[in-house]
Parts: structure tokens; C-alpha cells; sequence
């Protein structure tokens, strides 16, 4: 019997021999009756003795509770003069001390005792920023309809799994890299391609690990598209216009859930995972943007008031993402150094990313992002529906400490965050490059990074590492994976990673790898290998589709080519039909039975769900390119 | 499920509820009184906050325990230092009170009765309720490396102890 069942059995023992105390028991009872009849009567207001007797009442009620009802937005009045004018109020000087996290945090040798005691405190790993999943995109082929190339990144499936990082050594350091070198067969053409995977492992464990409070103001987008069905595409309504009305109301009587409301249910899931020395705001936009819940102290704020108010908020108006971000940095402009230091920063921008009023240019809002980094002050991006925009975020979320989940259904998102709540918050690694000394290779792709495009012959790099779980000794998302060129068996590459920590102190280590002929026992790296292909045959079919391409990228001469590099669209979408060209079904075919193959040899069942999405294409419409079938161009502006 | 329909289970399971939560907390809360008043805080807030309750999310009782749970953190937190980890340790005589096999059930009580009711509550705390070492020193006002140390030394008499119990 383990010492945990032990202390568990000890305790349902304990708890089992304490008597209750029957007369709290009923006295606690006794005052429920009492609070039950004072919250839900209509305070009356009558004769002045009568009214002094209420005063009386609710005076004793609030000296017992503390925390307010800050909530200052009313979408029924003018909102004209609250935008702005509320800022500055910031309450609680906070107390959060800098010691012990300073010690979890910065390049540490974690103690013999923590490492060893317990199975169970296994080290956490590191997984990248930018995307953490691809809903949007499994959303848009569920939904029937196109999903844009940028719903599918790299980051964002290998998020998604958990990866064997190939270390062999225990970490003892904030972060290490370990490599795994594998060759293996490109399933179309039969050529040989090598790879290198980057695993990212700290040497912080399960236990130690505790986010610093945080100051988190909540950006809610309010705009007329956030009040159309989480399963449509908003700018549709140009259809549903010529509609009978009839035909309408039926329409929307079978809407589930618009993306309003589950915004609102996931920032509630949000307000959840905050400590009572945590500092919360909110700003709420459309056409401009509103000071709805200043930044206060969890601790001296009424969550629960402020969770109804939020689960109130109803759409309105046009789409000014620049309105939204700009109140929120302003706002954390106006926190005194002692509230910004020692605290995570952070804007969580809730939003289906549309804009269409203010400045709509990436750069407007990016250059804020940006901005607000340079302060220590980091965005997240939560994504809303099936059209939520996955090219203006995906390229925003390529600054310092940003990120970007899809909520898939309310459900799914409230148990996304139970476990990655507190690591979505915390970028603890920046700058993390890894750079060859090899006069022969180079790196050809990177794979599971956003920072892909940053990528030099003999040079990765990548912004941030956030926390990321662990299980069985795996990590979520826990690899970059690179495709070389020009390798050759036998050859030595020296390799130097170098980052730094929260604090600028900068870290470099070194390592070499020989170039083998052959697979790895590594089933990490076999995995990133399987998905990095599998995604890149599906972003070939995407963009190929998108640009009307006749013939495919991906040919049994060429084997599965790496993609090209696509336009982005402006904001506002219409939905696309899904269609895959006879072609790619062929190819998907191929595929599938290259995906079983692995999945047998990798004992993931997690990846039958890509087998589900590849039948699902293969079973979707029919279309042989240059048909006047396939949709063209569908930007609106 | 309505807010009416939350509160009417409440109240109808309420002498469970209390049950539940009085004995959850009075094992870790070692001080009666302090205890007492964690109780009924726990029962106030969670009737108060009956309305964030999701039965699709679990039962009452499920629900109720992890209000229990916050509020002895917080109590921990917030009340001055009662626990001196010199003091807790070491256990005392832990020998196998009996030769030969010892059932599970005498065995724990044995190691009950050998344990100081501070040390009882460290170790549900670290074991039972999963806090984090780091968590533990902010509840008792210690550093996490005494808290460490404190639990590296537990853990090994208790495993010794164990061990001869199970070799007896």
C-alpha cells in the first residue's frame, strides 16, 4: 500500500471519529433562513422609522462583506461618457512579494529532495506561444464549410499532443533542449527526409511550479457579429436578408448558442481561475470602447456581481479592435511600478476578430501588442465561432508572450483552462534560438513554431516558451521539429541553444547530433514527423483550393512539398463550401493509411481523430479544379 | 437546473452538506474554534453562491468540499503561525505495535495515534488536497524549503516505519 493511500485512509479514518457540532449546526441553519429572506426581498422604503430600521439591517449585512460591485457599464444608457473618462482606478496596492517566485523562475538547480521524493512531481515541459489548437479549423470541415490556412498551424496541432521530447538526462536548469534525429520515408514519394526534433524540457516540477499574481483585464468584444450563432459565418446575413421572415425566425429558433454568450460563459470560466491577490478588470467594445469593470483586487471586488453583469452582456454595433486594446494598455499604463512588478500583465482579448471600424490594419493593432510587450505586459487572443479571423490573430500572436486558443463549446474550453489557465498566463522563456555549425546542412522547414518564417539556413528561433503539462513523461506540444536539408550520414552537428529567462539573464548550452540512417526509437519525434506531413499536406490542399490551382502541389515525383506562403484577407469573411478535388481525396486516401500505420506504431489514439477528419474530406464534395463550381475570391473589401 | 431548484436541494440535503464539510474541516483546521468559524463561513458562502453551482460539473457535495477546501486555504493564509516544524518532529516510537501481520485498518491507527494533529493536517493537506509545497509554506507562513525539508524527512520515517511494519 502506497503512503498516500495510507495518509488517505488516515484521513477518511479522522474524519470519520470527529463529532459535528449539532448546535452550530443549527444555528448556521438559522442564519441561511435569515441572509435567504434579506437577498431576494425588495428593500421597502416607507415611513423614516421604517427606513431607519432597513438602514440598520443592511449596515450590519455589509460590514460583513467587503468585496464590491464594481461593475460600471449599463448598455442601456449613452456610453458616450464612460469611454475613458473611469480609468485610472486601480485599488489595492498589492502585496505579492518577488522572493519565492524568483526562486521557481530564474535558471535554477532544482533541489536533490524535489526530484526524487515523489514519482508523482514529474517536471513540467515547455510548449511554444502562438496557437495552442486548431478548432477553428477542425470547426470550420465539421461545419461544412472552407476553413482559411491560417486556422491550420504548425504550433497549433502539435499543441494538441503530448510529445516524448527525447531527453535522457534529468533537467536541472529553467529550460533544456534535447534532439532527436530521425530519417524517414515521405509517404507519395517514397524519398528519404531528415529530421531534427528540438524537445523542450525544464527542470521545474509539477510542484513547484506557481504563477505570480496576475493583472489581467479582460477585452470583450460586443459587436453585432457576436450576437450571430457560433456555428455561422456572421457575414452570411447578406443571405439570410433575402430570407421570408418566416423562414428567418425558424432560422434562429434553431441557433443553439450565438458566440456572445459563449464569450460570456468563458470569461466567467476565466474570472474561476483567479487567486484573491490577482488584480481584474474588463473594457467591452464595438464602435468605440467602455470601461465596464475598472482593475481592483479580486479580493475586494464582488465576483459574483461581476459574473452576472457579465453574463448580461448582449452585442452591439460595429467591430473597433484598436478602441478595445487601446483602453486596456492605458489602463495598465496607469498601474504604479510597484502594482506592474512582480506580477504577470496580461490582456485577454475575447473577440471573433472581425474588425471593420477603427484602424483595421494588422499593423494598428499589432504595433499596441507590440507596444504593450515591450512592457512586460502580454496578450492572449480567445477565439469566438467559426469565423473567428485566424490570419489577423495568427500573425498578431507572433509577438513576446502572445497566444491564441479557439473555444470549440463552452464545455471544452472550461476544461482547456483548468489545466492550462495558469501556464497560458506565465511566459517564463524568450528568445530561444538554436543555431548549426555544419557545413552541409541546413534547415529546410520548422515545424511547430510561429516564428517559423524567422527561420535562416542554420538558425531557429522562437519568441516564448509557456509552461506546458506533462504525463508519462510526455509533453504537451513539448517539441519544434525541423526538416533538414543536404544531410549525410555520419555528419556531426554541433548545436547552440541560447535564451533568456523572465529577468533579460541570458542562458546558452551546447550539444552535438550525428546524422543516422534510419528511425528513432523516439516516438516524439516520429509523431511531429507524422503531423508536421499531415499538416502540411492539408495546408497544400487549402491553399491550392483557396487559389484555384490546377494541379496540386503534392505529386509522387514531389512527395508532400512544403507549402507555400499565402495572402492574408482582410477581416470580415463569408463562408466558403467544402470541397476537395479529386486529386487530393486520392491523396488523402494515401495518406490515411500511412496515418493507421503510425498510429499503431505510436499507440496514440488521439490521432484517430485526424483519421475521422481525413474520411471526412475524402467523403465532402467533389470538385476538379477550374470548374466554375469552386468559389472564388471571397474577401469582401 | 433553476436557482430555486439549486437551493431546494441545498436545503434538503443540508444536515449532510454540513456533516461533510464540519468534518472536512475540523481535521484540518487542528484549533475547534477556528474551525467552527471556517464551518460556517464554508456553508454561508456556498448557500450565498448556490447559484454558480452546475450539477452537470458534479454533485452538491463535490461542490461544497472544494468551497471547504478554499476556505481553509485562506484560513491558513490569513491566521498567524501556529505551526513550528521543529516542534512536529520527530515521530515518536512508530515500532509495529504487534508481531507478525497487521491489517491495514490497525496499522493506520496506529500511525494515528503516533502523529501529532498539526503533522495529521501537513500531511492531508500535501496528500489528500494536493497543495503544492509552495502552497503549504504560504498557508503556514514558512519557506518552501523548510516545508520541503520537513515533508523529505516525514516522508522517509514514515516510509521506514512502514516498511518494518510490512516485513513484521
Amino acid at each position: 500500500m502506497s503512503l498516500k493511500k495510507i495518509i488517505h485512509m488516515m484521513n477518511e479514518r479522522g474524519e470519520g471519529d470527529i463529532e459535528v457540532n449539532d448546535s452550530l449546526k443549527r444555528s448556521v441553519r438559522e442564519s441561511l433562513g435569515t441572509q435567504k429572506k434579506s437577498w431576494h426581498k425588495t428593500v421597502p422604503f416607507g415611513a423614516l422609522a421604517g427606513a431607519m430600521v432597513v438602514m440598520a439591517f443592511f449596515i450590519s449585512i455589509d460590514s460583513s462583506i467587503s468585496p464590491q460591485d464594481d461593475w460600471v457599464f449599463d448598455q442601456e444608457e449613452d456610453t458616450d461618457d464612460m469611454m475613458y473618462g473611469a480609468l485610472g482606478s486601480t485599488g489595492g496596492a498589492g502585496s505579492a512579494g518577488l522572493g519565492s517566485m524568483m526562486d521557481a523562475f530564474s535558471n535554477f538547480a532544482a533541489p536533490e529532495a524535489v526530484r526524487t521524493s515523489f514519482d508523482a512531481e514529474e517536471s513540467i515541459g515547455f510548449a511554444v506561444g502562438g496557437a495552442n489548437d486548431i478548432q477553428t479549423f477542425r470547426d470550420n470541415i465539421a461545419e461544412g464549410y472552407l476553413p482559411n490556412p491560417s486556422a491550420l498551424t504548425y504550433e497549433g496541432l502539435f499543441y494538441e499532443y503530448f510529445f516524448d521530447t527525447g531527453k535522457q538526462e534529468e533537467c536541472s536548469e529553467l529550460f533544456c533542449a534535447s534532439y532527436v534525429q530521425t530519417a524517414s520515408e515521405d509517404p507519395i514519394s517514397g524519398e528519404v527526409d531528415h529530421y531534427l526534433s528540438v524537445g523542450l524540457n525544464s527542470g521545474i516540477t509539477e510542484a513547484d511550479f506557481e504563477r505570480l499574481p496576475l493583472n489581467l483585464i479582460v477585452v470583450m468584444d460586443i459587436s453585432g457579429s457576436m450576437g450571430s450563432s457560433f456555428s455561422d459565418y456572421y457575414y452570411d446575413q447578406a443571405v439570410l436578408d433575402t430570407w421570408e421572415k418566416d423562414a428567418v425566425d425558424e432560422y434562429y429558433e434553431n441557433v443553439i448558442k450565438s458566440k456572445m454568450e459563449v464569450a460570456n460563459e468563458a470569461v466567467v470560466d476565466l474570472m474561476g481561475h483567479l487567486n484573491d491577490d490577482d488584480r481584474f478588470g474588463v473594457v467591452l467594445y464595438d464602435d468605440d470602447a467602455y470601461l465596464a469593470k475598472p482593475m481592483k483586487l479580486v479580493s475586494s471586488t464582488d465576483m459574483d456581481s461581476v459574473a452576472d453583469h457579465v453574463m448580461e452582456i448582449v452585442d452591439s454595433g460595429g467591430t473597433n479592435m484598436e478602441a478595445g486594446m487601446s483602453m486596456a494598455s492605458q489602463m495598465f499604463d496607469d498601474l504604479s511600478g510597484f502594482e506592474l512588478e512582480g506580477y504577470e500583465n496580461r490582456i485577454i482579448f475575447v473577440t471573433d476578430a472581425m474588425p471593420n471600424a477603427g484602424d483595421t490594419s494588422e499593423d494598428g493593432l499589432l504595433g499596441m501588442v507590440e507596444g504593450n510587450a515591450e512592457k512586460s505586459v502580454y496578450t492572449s487572443f480567445i477565439g469566438v465561432g467559426v469565423d473567428f479571423q485566424t490570419d489577423l490573430i495568427e500573425s498578431i500572436t507572433k509577438v513576446r508572450g502572445a497566444n491564441y486558443y479557439a473555444v470549440h463549446t463552452p464545455v471544452d474550453f472550461r476544461e482547456r483552462m483548468d489545466e492550462q489557465f495558469d501556464f497560458m498566463v506565465t511566459p517564463l522563456v524568450f528568445d530561444l534560438s538554436l543555431s548549426f555549425d555544419s557545413e552541409n546542412i541546413s534547415i529546410a522547414q520548422v515545424y511547430g513554431s510561429p516564428d517559423a518564417d524567422r527561420a535562416t539556413g542554420e538558425l531557429m528561433y522562437v519568441n516564448t516558451l509557456f509552461p506546458s503539462a506533462s504525463a508519462g513523461g510526455e509533453v504537451r506540444g513539448g517539441v519544434v521539429l525541423l526538416k533538414l536539408d543536404g544531410a549525410q550520414i555520419g555528419e556531426d552537428i554541433d548545436l547552440t541553444v541560447s535564451y533568456e529567462n523572465r529577468y533579460g539573464e541570458e542562458f546558452i548550452q551546447t550539444d552535438s547530433v550525428t546524422i543516422v540512417d534510419g528511425g528513432s526509437d523516439s516516438s516524439g519525434v516520429a509523431k511531429a514527423v507524422l503531423l508536421a506531413r499531415y499538416a502540411d499536406l492539408l495546408l497544400n490542399w487549402l491553399i491550392d483550393t483557396n487559389q484555384e490551382v490546377s494541379v496540386p502541389a503534392v505529386t509522387a515525383d514531389d512527395g508532400i512539398a512544403i507549402p507555400s506562403q499565402w495572402l492574408l484577407g482582410e477581416w470580415e469573411q463569408t463562408s466558403t463550401t467544402l470541397t476537395v478535388s479529386d486529386d487530393y481525396k486520392e491523396l488523402f486516401g494515401i495518406f490515411e493509411e500511412y496515418m493507421k500505420d503510425q498510429i499503431s506504431v505510436l499507440a496514440d489514439e488521439e490521432l484517430n481523430q485526424e483519421i475521422d477528419l481525413l474520411q471526412t474530406l475524402q467523403q465532402a464534395a467533389g470538385v476538379s479544379y477550374g470548374d466554375d463550381g469552386l468559389d472564388g475570391d471571397d474577401w469582401l473589401y | 437546473m433553476k436557482i430555486d431548484q439549486k437551493r431546494a436541494a441545498f436545503e434538503a440535503h443540508y444536515d449532510e452538506l454540513f456533516d461533510l464539510v464540519y468534518k472536512f474541516v475540523a481535521y484540518r483546521i487542528p484549533n475547534r474554534v477556528d474551525a467552527e468559524d471556517v464551518v460556517a463561513n464554508t456553508v454561508e458562502k456556498a448557500y450565498r453562491k448556490i447559484r454558480q453551482f452546475d450539477p452537470a460539473r458534479g454533485e452538491l457535495r463535490q461542490w461544497i468540499s472544494g468551497i471547504a477546501r478554499n476556505e481553509v486555504t485562506a484560513h491558513w493564509r490569513s491566521s498567524r503561525p501556529v505551526v513550528s516544524l521543529d516542534q512536529l518532529g520527530p515521530i515518536e516510537d512508530l515500532s509495529p505495535p504487534m508481531d507478525g501481520r497487521i491489517s491495514d485498518e490497525i496499522m493506520v491507527e496506529h500511525l494515528m495515534e503516533n502523529l501529532p494533529a498539526e503533522a495529521k493536517a501537513l500531511l492531508t493537506m500535501r496528500y489528500v488536497d494536493d497543495l503544492t509545497y509552495r502552497e503549504i509554506a504560504r498557508c503556514i507562513h514558512k519557506r518552501p524549503a523548510a516545508v520541503r525539508k520537513w515533508f523529505s524527512r516525514m516522508h522517509k520515517r514514515l516510509q521506514i516505519q512502514l516498511n518494518k511494519v510490512y516485513e513484521s
